[in-house]
């Protein structure tokens, strides 16, 4: 029962949440599955913001205020849906990738995930560190506990980090009146495959559904694997890929001659990756960076209008959970991490050997090296449309290089276990932006169009 | 150029399909390692193979011999592992007030005012000052004598 009221909370109220979100006119066109996706991915971003201000202005977390946000959401899903009208849809016919190899491939890609992440093969050591933990704490106290993060013996959780995560599995505790710790890192199933429904309808509008199929079966279970072992299950890497999987999915489906009308749900995504994880804004960052270049080469008008409305959404979150360390005195900065003044260039032998160890062990080097060789092959006139996700990639492995660089001692520990999570965005990035690039013009009559860079 | 991607979408079709499989088999062989994985479940940690479990089923069996409110240690035979399960008590048993005997490595010098000592991994004689509340999986739990004022 703790289980099904713990999910009803962190699931369904966001679902709800989420709902004036998927009423927008620019997605009427994707599926059922993906729009359910969606309302739980931007959901669960407006509940947690809801929660922290409900904590930062020190009222207690209470079914009340969930119920006035949830009447609030479904009369703004109502007004959107009466304004938009049915002729506003755009209709798409919907074909799964055909019940064949493909249906076959996610069907045991989702159970074998579903079953690992259940029985809790993949459990991040970190959900009974310090994400479960501040969970636990808010949940008993209603809220966020400002009080606890505050304690010099407390910098092991990190007060300083986003809070998406622990306040939304606090609210779940807290109407389940109990902590799940088994159920958790089942959550993380859901984030991959909610990232994976919502990645296959929006490709599918650019690349057709029968190439959509392959390359989100390729995501799925490159993804899954690398998350199950680097041991993120229950962690704050579900959430975080979610997010910028489908900021960069919305971005990398743009073509050189469309408006980009889906570029708000990307910004609010990023919103969402920066309010998850520190990570968040470095990948942030490199996104909008990678999409501004894009668009540059493309020759796009109002280039550095639109990249300012790409970020905004995201340092509007940054800065509001800066505010509310600030007014309740919680650090500004990890006290437990690397000092950025301590660089050793002693590491750069054990960075670059451990690190190419793990970016060619197994899964990783296929995600690595199919979408590039196809790339090569077929798509070499398409290579300005992967900016975006190349730059976040090579931008991430670089920046955990750098990272790395700043440890005290001997980094290996420190590259083992948290490279092989840091580059699960990136993995993202590359196969989302080189597998549209690919796969471009193969099912659609997009194959005719003018060559990148063209006039617009 | 389309010519040229025409002539290749079958091989990158296949190359496509092939990593996909590729990655499902690792999938595969990852998560069902059956002589590995239990299916009784006490802990998040069971089948990770990491040894927190034993930890987690340590603390979760201690914190029930400690009362709501009340403040506890935990020593343990190394400082890594004390540290790991001071972190993991924190959120196991949130009602009560945690102490660290040591924190990152450093002893706090703290330890000693806490009400309940769950102590890991330790069968010897218990220091005079504590004595035995009950034996767990992995060790136990003692409370300390109360001070004369």
């Amino acid at each position: 029962m703790t289980t099904v009221v713990f999910l009803a909370a962190v699931l369904g109220i966001s679902i709800v949440l989420g709902l004036p979100v998927v009423a927008h006119p620019t997605l009427r066109h994707v599926s059922v599955a993906a729009r359910l996706s969606l309302a739980w991915t931007m959901g669960s971003l407006i509940l947690t913001m809801v929660l922290t201000f409900l904590s930062a202005i020190g009222a207690r977390w209470t079914g009340w205020w969930m119920l006035l946000a949830c009447v609030t959401a479904i009369a703004l899903a109502l007004r959107m849906l009466r304004m938009a009208g049915p002729a506003a849809t755009t209709s798409v016919s919907w074909q799964w990738p055909g019940f064949s190899v493909g249906g076959f491939g996610f069907a045991l890609v989702a159970l074998s995930g579903l079953s690992s992440l259940v029985l809790g093969v993949g459990t991040s050591a970190d959900l009974s560190y310090f994400w479960g933990v501040k969970a636990a704490h808010f949940a008993l106290e209603g809220g966020i506990d400002f009080e606890l993060l505050r304690q010099p013996f407390m910098i092991h959780l990190h007060p300083n980090y986003p809070p998406l995560w622990p306040v939304l599995l606090g609210w779940g505790a807290l109407a389940a009146q109990s902590m799940p710790w088994l159920t958790i890192s089942s959550l993380t199933w859901i984030c991959l495959t909610a990232a994976a429904a919502i990645i296959f309808s929006t490709i599918a509008t650019s690349i057709g559904s029968r190439a959509a199929g392959i390359v989100t079966l390729l995501w799925y279970g490159i993804l899954t694997t690398m998350m199950l072992r680097s041991f993120s299950g229950g962690n704050a890497d579900g959430p975080l890929l979610l997010f910028l999987s489908v900021a960069l999915v919305v971005i990398v489906t743009e073509r050189a001659n469309e408006s980009p009308r889906l570029r708000w749900l990307a910004a609010l995504a990023l919103a969402g990756a920066v309010f998850t994880k520190s990570e968040g804004m470095i990948a942030t960052a490199l996104i909008v960076v990678g999409t501004t270049v894009r668009d540059v080469m493309w020759r796009r008008p109002a280039v550095l209008r639109r990249a300012g409305a790409l970020i905004l959404p995201a340092l509007v979150t940054a800065g509001f959970w800066l505010v509310v360390r600030i007014a309740h005195d919680l650090p500004l900065s990890d006290p437990i991490r690397e000092s950025a003044f301590h660089v050793s260039f002693d590491h750069i032998d054990v960075i670059i050997r451990v690190c190419i160890r793990i970016l060619i062990s197994g899964a990783v080097l296929v995600g690595w090296l199919i979408p590039l060789v196809t790339l090569l092959i077929v798509g070499r006139d398409r290579l300005v449309a992967t900016v975006p996700g190349v730059v976040t990639a090579l931008g991430i492995l670089t920046f955990a290089a750098g990272y790395y660089l700043h440890a005290m001692g001997d980094p290996l520990q420190l590259i083992v276990w948290t490279f092989p999570r840091l580059i699960v965005p990136a993995m993202s990035a590359w196969i989302l932006s080189l597998g549209v690039a690919v796969f471009a013009g193969a099912d659609t009559p997009e194959a005719d169009a003018p060559s990148e860079g063209g006039p617009i | 150029m389309v010519a040229r991607g025409t002539r290749w979408r079958g091989f990158v079709d296949a190359v496509w399909w092939l990593g996909a499989l590729i990655s499902v088999v690792i999938l595969l062989v990852h998560c069902y390692r059956f002589d590995a994985i239990d299916l009784t479940r006490r802990s998040p940690f069971d089948n990770t193979g990491s040894g927190h479990a034993e930890q987690w089923i340590f603390l979760e069996e201690a914190s029930r011999q400690v009362p709501e409110g009340a403040s506890f240690t935990v020593v343990a035979p190394d400082r890594d592992t004390e540290m790991s399960l001071f972190m993991m008590a924190v959120g196991l048993v949130p009602e009560s007030s945690p102490v660290p005997s040591s924190y990152y490595g450093q002893s706090t010098g703290r330890g000693d005012l806490a009400e309940f000592v769950l102590r890991f991994g330790e069968s010897g004689s218990l220091p005079p000052s504590e004595i035995p509340v009950a034996s767990i999986s992995g060790g136990r739990v003692t409370q300390r004598r109360t001070r004369d004022p």
